[in-house]
């Protein structure tokens, strides 16, 4: 597999109109009813989502895409994020494309999506996917295995940096993001977002490794405030050293020095099993 | 080897604040160059990717120049463009490059220069591998169009979902290029919005794909782009052009810059044959075919090969067949088939209704440079009864 290339045209579902109108639950990380995003005309690829809300409120959030009949949906990618007031939202943000996509979608086979917000806010959300049909034309790396999310369902944890009182760039504590992974696993994005109005450069690390035993096996570097978009990042090329049974943590550090004090993250994680 | 790597993301300056490039003033004039890593420390160095850190700009349109080389004698390797609407915003401040960047020699030093249409205050840091197991890498530069130039306005149509006209984002040369994405600005808040890239004279466009984004709030942000699931190559001499269609009415119009290689060498299969520009005659004749002497009725012949090896989008590699059923003294007219434009894998070689013969030798042959690659070759034959 050399460089990904494709002729082929991406199309977005819906085309030409507002995304599918989702609605969370209202309880928290309890998922929404399913909305009809559209039917692709020919089986076809899943390369992205788009989506976008008028809630103003913070939110962690993961959005499900599903494929099949009403009430018998089958989920082929489940995504998550952040992102708080709109004021500060960019619209890379607002797309989060697989650098895998998932070969799940069927010609004539109903493609629908469903939310679930670590908040009770049930303002809707706008949901629309980017696809290819196939045959593909070009060099793609493509799964059939669903993309899944650290922590699932249930809020981020909470990461403090190197505290207050300490040099900038102190690490912070490692925190867990899954006990022991059910397989190898490939990361295809990070999350992280932070409870503090100071604009800051961090670095984010993801680590492997028995508490205590961490191992630095990733770093992001950044800048970050706490409003505006979902601050995921996907990762072109993905992450694949992580086998089964591994323990997952991250960990922060930043430029925060006096008086603005430690701040208090969150991070998250996207993910594939293998075999893809 | 695999799109994915084992390989670990780093960061410079490594726990450090991100470091100020400074642009040269308005309309974009480069600033000065500034180490953002002072030697590599392996030879199979990435890069992977930029991140902005704190600063202070506004609708600010700008080119990160990337360049390997001492202070003085730095060489260009790519350059990212981007839109940064506000950097008191939060959210995404990476640009991960869609392929990194290999290629550069065990301590070279990385440096980054800038332009930007309205001067401000940015500070960058480099996103690397220190050593990248993957061969989804490429030595060929990122760039933009325009380039050193305020982007492309797009105005929007009054109706909302209605198509804007088309507008040239990039006028063609004389060799493939491939998109990557596109950096543009948004002045309407709490859209949808679909990009459809087009190639073809003003006129005669035809849709190459779409990408669809949206927006929560104009001009808010950090960073701004959009990017294709995979690099779009293009026919040699393309028209790139770009229109718009969104949610709402407004016709306030936003602003499109072209993200892409100039060079798509690195998306073929190489030639495995010194003097690559050449083309070489390749033959393969059979051996003799024939079941004592009776008559064998031809209905089809596949040639079990590797298809879609093509060094261009616009070239057809050609097999071509003929066979003779006198022991080689005389043939048949050359029958040809393509072996699959570049990227149509799936593409298959079979002759078909090839008559009847006694004894018959197979003759196949080609010629575009290209990789071949013959593994076998199925005949479906019926024997006759005299």
């Amino acid at each position: 597999m050399a460089a990904k290339w494709s002729t082929t045209r991406q199309k977005s579902l819906p085309a030409a109109a507002n995304g599918a109108t989702v609605t969370p639950s209202g309880t928290a990380w309890v998922s929404g009813a399913w909305a009809t995003i559209g039917t692709p005309a020919a089986d076809s690829i899943l390369t992205g989502v788009t989506y976008r809300t008028l809630n103003d409120g913070y939110q962690e959030f993961e959005i499900d895409i599903g494929v099949g009949g009403a009430g018998s949906e089958t989920v082929v990618a489940t995504i998550n994020g952040y992102f708080r007031a709109i004021s500060g939202c960019s619209n890379d943000g607002m797309f989060f494309r697989f650098p895998i996509p998932i070969d799940a979608l069927v010609s004539g086979v109903r493609v629908a999506a469903r939310i679930r917000l670590h908040v009770t806010d049930v303002t809707v959300w706008n949901v629309s996917i980017a696809y290819q049909e196939k045959p593909l034309v070009g060099s793609v790396q493509t799964t059939t295995q669903p993309s899944r999310t650290y922590p699932s369902a249930s809020n981020f944890p909470l990461m403090a940096d190197g505290g207050s009182g300490n040099p900038a760039w102190t690490n912070g504590a490692w925190v867990q993001l899954a006990a022991a992974t059910s397989a190898d696993i490939v990361i295809i994005a990070a999350t992280v977002w932070v409870f503090s109005g100071h604009v800051q450069d961090f670095e984010l690390d993801i680590g492997t490794g028995a508490a205590g035993f961490e191992t630095a096996i990733w770093t992001l570097k950044g800048n970050i405030v706490q409003n505006g978009a979902p601050f995921v990042t996907p990762f072109p090329n993905p992450l694949d050293n992580i086998v089964a049974g591994s323990r997952v943590s991250m960990r922060v550090r930043a430029d925060v020095t006096f008086p603005y004090g430690s701040a208090d993250w969150y991070p998250a994680l996207c993910y594939m099993e293998k075999p893809l | 080897m695999s799109l994915q790597t084992t390989s670990k993301l780093i960061g410079a300056p490594a726990a450090g604040a991100s470091i100020t490039v400074a642009d040269g003033g308005n309309g974009w004039v480069w600033g000065s160059w500034v180490t953002m890593l002072a030697a590599t420390t392996t030879a199979t160095a990435a890069i992977a990717g930029i991140a902005l850190g704190e600063g202070t700009y506004s609708t600010m349109q700008t080119e990160i120049q990337i360049g390997v080389g001492g202070a003085g004698s730095e060489v260009d390797i790519s350059l990212v463009r981007l839109y940064g609407p506000n950097s008191g915003s939060g959210s995404h401040s990476v640009f991960l490059l869609p392929i990194p960047i290999t290629g550069i020699a065990l301590g070279s030093r990385i440096a980054f220069r800038r332009r930007a249409s309205l001067t401000g205050s940015v500070t960058c840091a480099l996103l690397y591998f220190d050593g990248l197991d993957s061969d989804a890498v490429t030595t060929k530069k990122l760039t933009a169009a325009p380039l050193g130039a305020n982007a492309v306005s797009v105005t929007p149509n009054a109706g909302a979902w209605v198509n804007s006209t088309w507008n040239v984002l990039f006028a063609g040369v004389a060799h493939e290029i491939a998109i990557v994405g596109l950096a543009m600005s948004n002045p309407v808040p709490n859209i949808d919005i679909e990009y459809d890239l087009a190639t073809g004279a003003p006129a005669a466009e035809t849709v190459v794909t779409t990408i669809r984004s949206a927006c929560m709030q104009e001009n808010a942000g950090k960073l701004w782009f959009a990017m294709l699931p995979e690099v779009l190559p293009l026919e040699a001499s393309s028209i790139v052009s770009v229109r718009l269609r969104k949610t709402g009415t407004s016709t306030t119009a936003h602003t499109v810059a072209l993200l892409y290689y100039d060079d798509t060498t690195f998306l073929t299969t190489p030639v495995p044959t010194p003097g690559t520009a050449r083309d070489i005659r390749r033959v393969r004749v059979f051996s003799h075919i024939s079941d004592v002497q009776e008559w064998l009725f031809w209905k089809s012949l596949q040639i079990d090969m590797e298809t879609g090896t093509a060094q261009t989008l616009t070239s057809d590699p050609t097999v071509w067949l003929r066979y003779s059923d006198d022991g080689g003294h005389t043939w048949s007219h050359l029958r040809s088939i393509t072996a699959g434009r570049r990227g149509q894998y799936a593409a298959r070689v079979l002759f078909r209704q090839l008559g009847r013969s006694r004894d018959r030798v197979y003759e196949l042959s080609v010629s575009d440079p290209c990789p071949w690659t013959f593994l076998r070759a199925i005949a479906d034959v019926e024997k006759g009864i005299s």
